[in-house]
C-alpha cells in the first residue's frame, strides 16, 4: 500500500470520549489518524454537529483541501453558532495533525516554517475574590514550577467605585506580593468593565504593579469601548477569544483598536482560520496570541501556529495541572518556555491504549 | 511524476522509530530518501534571460525549485537576488519559507519595501514553493491550502502605449487574435499613466470603438486606464465606457498614490473597479482596501512577494470581502504560480489576466512542458511543484546569449 500522498483522502471522522476529554479523530485512506480535542463550552452539542454535519462534509475530501473543507463545513454549520464553530475548529486542527503525519513534517513546517524554536508558556489562575491568599499561593507554586508569565482571570461581580479597592487591583496586589516583579502578569478582566473604569484600572495596574497586558477589559459586544481602553491605557489590550474569525478579528482591529489579537483556536475555526487572522493582524502590525485554555492537542496546535508567525506573544496557554489524558509527547516545558515539537503532525500522540 | 522528486520524499526517522518496526509495514507513505531535516538550500541562482529573471534554488539533495521575479527589469531583479537575498537563504531549511520571506524583507527594508525588493523576493519565494512541492512530490496548490478550482477563465490583455505602440486598427487586430485563440474576455490597456493624466482629447474612446467593433457584442471587454485619470474624469470615462462599450470592469482609474480618488470613483459608478497591481505587500493592500475600497483586487504573484505574501494578501482581502482577479502577464513560471494561488483561495474572482502566447515563444521554449490553455481557460498544472519543468540547459544557453 505504498500510496501517493497527493491522493490521500478522509475516510472517516469519529468522536471519542476518553476520561472526560472529547476528541475528534480523522482517519485517512492510508490508515493514519489526526486528532484534536473538541473545544468550547458545549461539547455535547458540538459532538452532535460533528457527527450529523461535519463528518459527512469531510468524508472523501482530499486531505490537502484545508481551505475548501473549511469553507464547505462552514456553510454546513450555518446557524449552529458557537457549538458549530467549535466542531469546525476541532476538525480543522485534527486535519492539520493528519496532514503533518501524511507529509512526515511538523505542522509548523506546513504553515511556513519556524520563526522560533520555543514560546513562553503562560498558566492561568482563576481568581476567587474571596480567597486571594489562595490565588497568591498558587502564583508562588507556578513561579517555582518555572512559569514566568501568569494570567489572572477575574470575574469581578460588582465593581466598587473606588479603584483602589477594585477586585482586580486587590488580586494583582496579592499576587505581586508573592511573586515579585519578575513575573509577567496578564490580567483578564472578563469583559466586566465599562470603558472609562477599565482605563482607570489599567493605568493603576500598569503604574503600581507593572501590568503590561490587559485582556478582555470591556464587554465583547461593545467593540467601541475596547478602542477607548486601547487609546487610554499604557497596557497592551489583548482581545479575541471565541469566534475570532478573520471577520471578527477585522472588527477588533478596525473598531476595537486591539493591540494583541488572541483567537481561541478551539472556537475560532482552528489553525486554517488563525493563520488568516495572523496575516490580517500583521497587516496592521499586531502580534498574534493564539489561545487554547484547555486541551493538550489544542495547546500543541497553538504552539505550532505560533512557531510559524513572525510576531507573537506574550505567551501561550499551558495546562499546568499534571496533564491527564491519553497523550504521549506533550511539548517539553523548560525555563518557562514550551519547545516547538519537530515530530510529524502536532507532535503529540494520542495513546489509544491509555485512552481505553 | 518527476523521478528525482520520487527519490527524495522526506521522512522522519523519529516517526519511523515511534511507530516501531512492526508498524512500519503499514505506513502508507514510506521513506524514499533523506530526512527533511537533512535537506537545506545549497545554491541560489538568478538567471537573466531575454524577457525574464528566473530564480533557481538547489537543495542539498540536488532537487531544484524554480521561480520568476517581476519582468520589468530582469538585471535589477537578479542583482537583488544575488546581493541582498541569497545570503539569507544558503544553508536554510526550505520549509521555513515564511520565516525566510520575513528575513529577506525586513533585513533589506531600506531598499524600499514597495518595489524591487518585493518583486525580487517573489522569484525566490515561488522557487521555494516549487522546491517544497517537489520534495514531497505534490503540486503547490495542495501545500497552499487545497484546491478550490482546476481552471480559471482568463482575459487577453494588451497595451497600446497611450497610442504610441499601437494604432486603434492594430489594437482591433490584436483583440481579434485573442478571440481566435479562444479568449472570451479582452482588456485594452491604455497606459495613460500619471504622466499623461486626464488626456484631452482622450484617445481611449477611439480604441474602444475599434476593439468593440472587432470582437463583437458577445466578448467581454474592459479598459485599464493605468492610473491615468483624476476622480472626476475617471467617473466620466467609466460612465461613457459602460454606456457605449458595455465594459465589465474599469482598472486602476486613478493614481495608486491617491486611494481617496479611487474611493470616489467606486462610490460614483456602477461599473466594478479593480485595482491593486502596484500594491506589493499586505500592508499596501490593506491601505488600498480601507482607503480606496475597490471592488476587486489585482495583485500579481511575481510582483507582490510571491506565493507567501499573496496568501497573506488573500487573507486580508477575505476579511474585507474582496475577491481577487490576478494581474498576470507571464507565459511560464509566473503564470503557473498564479494558477496555484488562485486554485487555493476562496475569494478568487471570475477571471485572471493572460497574454498572447504567440509573443513569448522564446521563453516558452525554456520549459520542457507547457501550460494548458484551452477554450478561454487556463488549467492549474497538477505535476509536482508548480508543474512546469524547466530545461536548465536551455536556460543556461538563453542567459549566455
Amino acid at each position: 500500500m505504498n500510496g501517493d500522498r497527493r491522493t490521500a483522502r478522509v475516510r472517516d471522522v469519529k468522536v471519542h470520549v476518553f476520561g472526560g476529554i472529547m476528541l475528534v479523530e480523522v482517519q485517512e485512506s492510508g490508515g493514519q489518524s489526526g486528532w484534536c480535542e473538541v473545544g468550547g463550552g458545549r461539547p455535547a452539542l458540538s459532538r452532535q454537529i460533528l457527527e450529523s454535519v461535519v463528518a459527512g462534509a469531510a468524508k472523501d475530501s482530499s486531505v490537502w483541501d484545508a481551505e475548501p473543507l473549511w469553507e464547505k463545513v462552514r456553510s454546513g454549520i450555518e446557524d449552529t453558532g458557537a457549538a458549530g464553530l467549535a466542531a469546525l475548529s476541532a476538525l480543522d486542527v485534527a486535519m492539520w495533525d493528519l496532514r503533518g503525519k501524511v507529509a512526515g513534517l511538523a505542522v509548523h513546517k506546513l504553515l511556513g516554517g519556524r520563526s522560533r524554536s520555543r514560546v513562553a508558556a503562560c498558566a492561568t489562575i482563576a481568581v476567587d475574590s474571596a480567597n486571594l491568599k489562595g490565588a497568591a499561593a498558587e502564583a508562588s507554586r507556578l513561579r517555582a514550577a518555572g512559569y514566568s508569565t501568569l494570567r489572572l482571570a477575574l470575574r469581578p461581580g460588582e465593581i466598587p467605585l473606588n479603584a483602589a479597592g477594585d477586585p482586580a487591583v486587590l488580586a494583582v496586589a496579592a499576587v505581586r506580593a508573592q511573586t515579585g516583579s519578575a513575573v509577567e502578569i496578564i490580567v483578564n478582566l472578563g469583559g466586566a468593565y465599562m470603558s472609562t473604569r477599565a482605563v482607570e484600572i489599567a493605568r493603576l495596574l500598569h503604574r503600581k504593579f507593572g501590568v503590561r497586558y490587559l485582556e478582555d477589559p470591556t464587554p465583547p459586544e461593545v467593540i467601541r469601548d475596547l478602542a477607548q481602553v486601547s487609546d487610554g491605557s499604557d497596557a497592551l489590550v489583548c482581545a479575541g477569544g471565541p469566534g475570532c474569525t478573520r471577520w471578527a478579528a477585522r472588527e477588533l482591529i478596525d473598531q476595537g483598536k486591539a493591540d494583541v489579537i488572541a483567537p481561541d483556536l478551539g472556537t475560532s475555526g482552528g489553525i486554517t482560520e488563525a493563520k488568516k487572522v495572523a496575516a490580517l493582524a500583521q497587516s496592521q502590525s499586531k502580534p498574534l496570541m493564539p489561545r487554547a485554555p484547555r486541551g493538550v492537542l489544542l495547546q500543541a496546535a497553538a504552539l505550532q501556529l505560533a512557531a510559524s508567525v513572525l510576531t507573537v506573544g506574550p505567551a501561550l496557554d499551558r495546562t499546568h495541572a499534571e496533564n491527564a489524558g491519553p497523550y504521549r509527547g506533550i511539548p517539553e516545558f523548560r525555563d518557562g518556555f514550551m519547545l516547538v515539537p519537530n515530530a510529524p503532525g502536532l507532535g503529540v500522540e494520542v495513546d489509544r491504549e491509555r485512552a481505553g | 511524476m518527476d523521478l528525482l522528486a520520487l527519490s527524495s520524499i522526506p521522512f522522519s526517522r523519529r516517526t519511523f522509530l515511534a511507530h516501531g518496526a512492526s508498524a512500519a509495514a503499514l505506513l502508507p507513505y514510506p521513506a524514499r530518501g533523506a530526512e527533511p531535516s537533512a535537506i537545506t538550500i545549497r545554491e541560489v541562482r538568478p538567471w537573466v534571460v531575454p524577457g525574464a529573471c528566473f530564480v533557481q534554488i538547489v537543495a542539498t539533495n540536488g532537487i531544484s525549485g524554480w521561480g520568476e521575479c517581476d519582468a520589468d527589469n530582469p538585471p535589477i531583479m537578479a542583482a537583488f537576488v544575488e546581493h541582498s537575498l541569497k545570503k539569507h537563504l544558503i544553508g536554510q531549511d526550505p520549509w521555513d519559507s515564511e520565516r525566510l520571506w520575513d528575513t529577506m524583507f525586513f533585513r533589506n527594508h531600506d531598499h524600499g519595501p514597495g518595489g524591487a525588493l518585493a518583486n525580487s523576493i517573489a522569484g525566490v519565494d515561488i522557487a521555494l514553493w516549487d522546491l517544497k512541492g517537489r520534495l514531497l512530490g505534490m503540486p503547490v496548490n495542495q501545500l497552499l491550502g487545497g484546491r478550490f478550482r482546476d481552471r480559471i477563465r482568463v482575459y487577453g490583455s494588451f497595451g497600446v502605449g497611450f497610442g504610441k505602440s499601437m494604432t486603434p486598427q492594430q489594437a482591433a487586430a490584436q483583440a481579434q487574435r485573442f478571440v481566435r485563440q479562444g479568449f472570451t474576455v479582452v482588456k485594452l490597456r491604455m497606459q495613460i499613466r500619471e504622466i499623461n493624466q486626464n488626456p484631452d482629447p482622450d484617445p481611449t474612446f477611439a480604441y474602444a470603438v475599434a476593439v468593440r467593433k472587432a470582437i463583437g457584442p458577445d466578448i467581454g471587454f474592459f479598459v485599464d486606464a493605468n492610473n491615468g485619470y483624476t476622480a472626476g474624469r475617471a467617473i466620466e470615462a467609466a460612465r461613457r465606457l459602460k454606456k457605449e462599450f458595455d465594459i465589465i470592469l474599469l482598472e486602476e482609474p486613478a493614481s495608486d498614490q491617491s486611494h481617496h480618488e479611487t474611493a470616489e470613483v467606486v462610490r460614483a459608478v456602477d461599473t466594478p473597479i479593480i485595482a491593486g497591481e502596484k500594491e506589493y505587500t499586505r500592508w499596501q493592500q490593506r491601505e488600498l482596501i480601507t482607503l480606496g475600497n475597490p471592488d476587486y483586487l489585482n495583485p500579481d504573484t511575481i510582483k507582490a512577494g510571491g506565493l507567501t505574501e499573496m496568501k497573506r494578501i488573500a487573507a486580508v482581502a477575505q476579511a474585507y470581502g474582496k475577491p481577487i482577479i490576478c494581474h498576470n502577464t507571464r507565459p511560464t513560471l509566473g503564470t503557473a504560480a498564479a494558477l496555484h494561488f488562485i486554485s487555493s483561495i476562496p475569494n478568487c474572482g471570475p477571471l485572471m489576466e493572460f497574454i498572447d502566447l504567440e509573443n513569448f515563444a522564446g521563453l516558452r521554449r525554456l520549459m520542457k512542458n507547457k501550460l494548458r490553455f484551452e477554450g478561454g481557460f487556463l488549467y492549474v498544472p497538477d505535476g509536482p511543484g508548480l508543474g512546469l519543468d524547466v530545461d536548465e540547459n536551455a536556460v543556461r544557453k538563453a542567459a549566455a546569449a
